[in-house]
């Protein structure tokens, strides 16, 4: 099982501590009970794909409905289609994913998995976000502001800053390259993390 | 985490001086197009104090009741666990519990009393628990054959081994989770009064119906020399069999419980049940333990503490964390996009 969620993690949208949180909470809630082995693997990868879409929902900075179809419709398919492996008699799988779904422990754990694994990395983000920005986070805020109306006077101290930012974004370029360089897309900022 | 921002769409529509002309849509109104244009509407949610203070006081304020009634349905389970393997050897074998559990001219039969703590409400389920038993080691798990347990012996798998066959002749069932079956058994009094256990329905209808033949039976089980667990009614079809059955579905962890049977009846407060158990089962080669449950069980499943500490934890660590941001926030408030803050307009940079 383990194997399973290194794995699964390997993907690079799982941290290991994510992936600790997983397996911890799917051992605890789960042991000294009448679980088999095909239930508590399950509960587990079921753990990193609730994780997974979260952790790519916080990672993305620009939501058009593409994005939000392949990210919850990859959640929704691994539903889908593992109810229909529970399905066939032959396989081990055989209605392990119904027994499942319909205990209520099984949901409260996925919760909990959810709340454990996110909690820690928003609260890092924000943090870093509001207290130690760098130009794309920066940047990204003025994007996100652009909604909003603004004043002459902000609207010229803006365009002093494009101006400096194109000035300075060649330097920055040239001297940085050695150093973990980002480039910078002209409307959409890629995004950190 | 999540202020809404949307960018509006660009919604240039084609020049239609052609349009009489022209079989196909133009390449630029279309979808796909937009799509990799970066022009789709789009959210942008932006991490802003108020969306993530809000976030966290939603965890806070969700997590501690469901916490607390977690917890109360844990409570609300009352269970008897009575580890008996240590009790059951007789004195005289104290040291040598091997060769008391080897010896089947010794009497196996043992007594053992327990006090009803709490009232206990039917249905209570009976179940044995073992310990340091690693039903998931994979050879193990593999050595099975599941077309053998639903159409018969011809169907005999080599993945059995070394439990397939005896004397040229297949086992039926085969494979070293059916050869280990526990085969301790259990019966209760309270006083002159026998509770009775129904040893009914206590394994999956699934397995009953798709994973175990109605027409296999019993065929050169426990026949050899090495005698591995409980032996099974050779009249029996293996879809009847439901101690194997509940045997053969492989626990995950070392530490596991399968189903007995289950009471009927309700167990009053400081009531005595005398058990009467057949300790045939040998534990005491690998240092493995044997314990006897009686529990009621609620919507939560058995008595699980865990999940409701654990929700009480995250509730109020994420309650903490509301208050400790928003006092960050009113203390020390950091402007939301100020240009102010790039590297090449700060004073003191070094660009």
């Amino acid at each position: 099982m383990m194997f399973l969620i290194n794995q699964y993690r390997q993907n690079g949208k799982i941290k290991p501590n994510q992936a600790l949180v997983v397996f911890l909470t799917t051992i605890c809630a789960y042991s000294d009970e009448k679980s088999e082995i095909e239930e508590l693997s399950m509960v587990a990868l079921s753990g990193c794909i609730w994780l997974q879409a979260f952790v790519v929902t916080l990672d993305t900075n620009s939501f058009t409905y593409p994005q939000i179809i392949l990210i919850w419709g990859n959640f929704i398919a691994f539903y889908m289609i593992n109810l229909i492996v529970s399905a066939v008699p032959t396989l081990q799988m055989y209605t392990i994913m119904f027994r499942l779904c319909s205990q209520p422990s099984y949901w409260i754990t996925m919760g909990l998995i959810v709340a454990v694994g996110m909690g820690p990395v928003l609260a890092l983000r924000y943090f870093r976000n509001m207290f130690r920005p760098n130009a794309i986070n920066i940047l990204q805020q003025i994007e996100q502001s652009n909604g909003h109306t603004h004043t002459t006077r902000n609207m010229e101290s803006r365009i002093i800053s494009a101006g400096s930012y194109l000035t300075h974004l060649l330097a920055d370029s040239r001297r940085n390259r050695g150093a973990t360089y980002q480039p910078l897309l002209s409307d959409s900022v890629a995004s950190d993390g | 985490m999540m202020e809404e921002a949307s960018t509006s769409a660009s919604g240039g529509g084609g020049a239609a001086a052609n349009g009489g002309q022209r079989g196909f849509p133009p390449a630029r109104s279309g979808v796909f197009y937009r799509f990799t244009q970066q022009n789709l509407p789009a959210w942008k949610p932006a991490m802003t104090p108020g969306c993530v203070i809000t976030i966290f006081l939603m965890i806070g304020v969700t997590f501690v009741p469901v916490g607390l009634v977690c917890l109360h349905a844990s409570n609300h389970v009352a269970e008897i666990a009575h580890r008996y393997d240590i009790d059951c050897v007789p004195n005289a074998y104290k040291r040598n519990r091997q060769a008391y559990i080897k010896d089947s001219s010794i009497s196996k039969n043992c007594t053992q009393e327990v006090k009803v703590k709490y009232l206990m409400r039917a249905p209570i389920y009976v179940y044995y628990e073992l310990d340091n038993f690693y039903q998931n080691h994979r050879r193990y798990v593999k050595s099975r054959s599941d077309k053998q347990l639903r159409y018969g012996q011809k169907y005999t798998h080599s993945s059995c081994d070394p439990i397939e066959r005896n004397d040229g002749l297949p086992i039926v069932p085969c494979g070293l989770i059916a050869w280990s079956l526990f085969n301790d058994t259990y019966g209760f009094t309270c006083g002159s009064t026998e509770i009775k256990v129904n040893r009914k329905n206590i394994s999956w209808k699934s397995d009953r119906e798709h994973k175990f033949g109605k027409d296999v039976y019993p065929f050169n089980f426990q026949n050899g020399s090495l005698i591995g667990g409980g032996k099974l009614d050779p009249a029996l079809p293996l879809n009847q069999q439901e101690d194997l059955i509940v045997w053969m579905r492989t626990a995950a962890l070392p530490q596991f419980r399968k189903l007995y049977g289950v009471i009927e009846e309700d167990l009053q407060a400081d009531e005595i049940i005398t058990m009467h158990i057949a300790n045939n089962y040998n534990t005491y080669s690998f240092g493995g333990k044997k314990s006897l449950i009686l529990t009621t069980s609620t919507w939560l499943g058995g008595k699980n503490d865990f999940l409701g500490y654990a929700y009480l934890i995250t509730g109020s660590l994420s309650l903490f964390l509301t208050i400790l941001f928003a006092l960050i926030h009113v203390k020390n408030p950091r402007p939301h996009g100020d240009a102010n803050y790039l590297s090449w307009n700060r004073p003191n940079s070094n660009s």
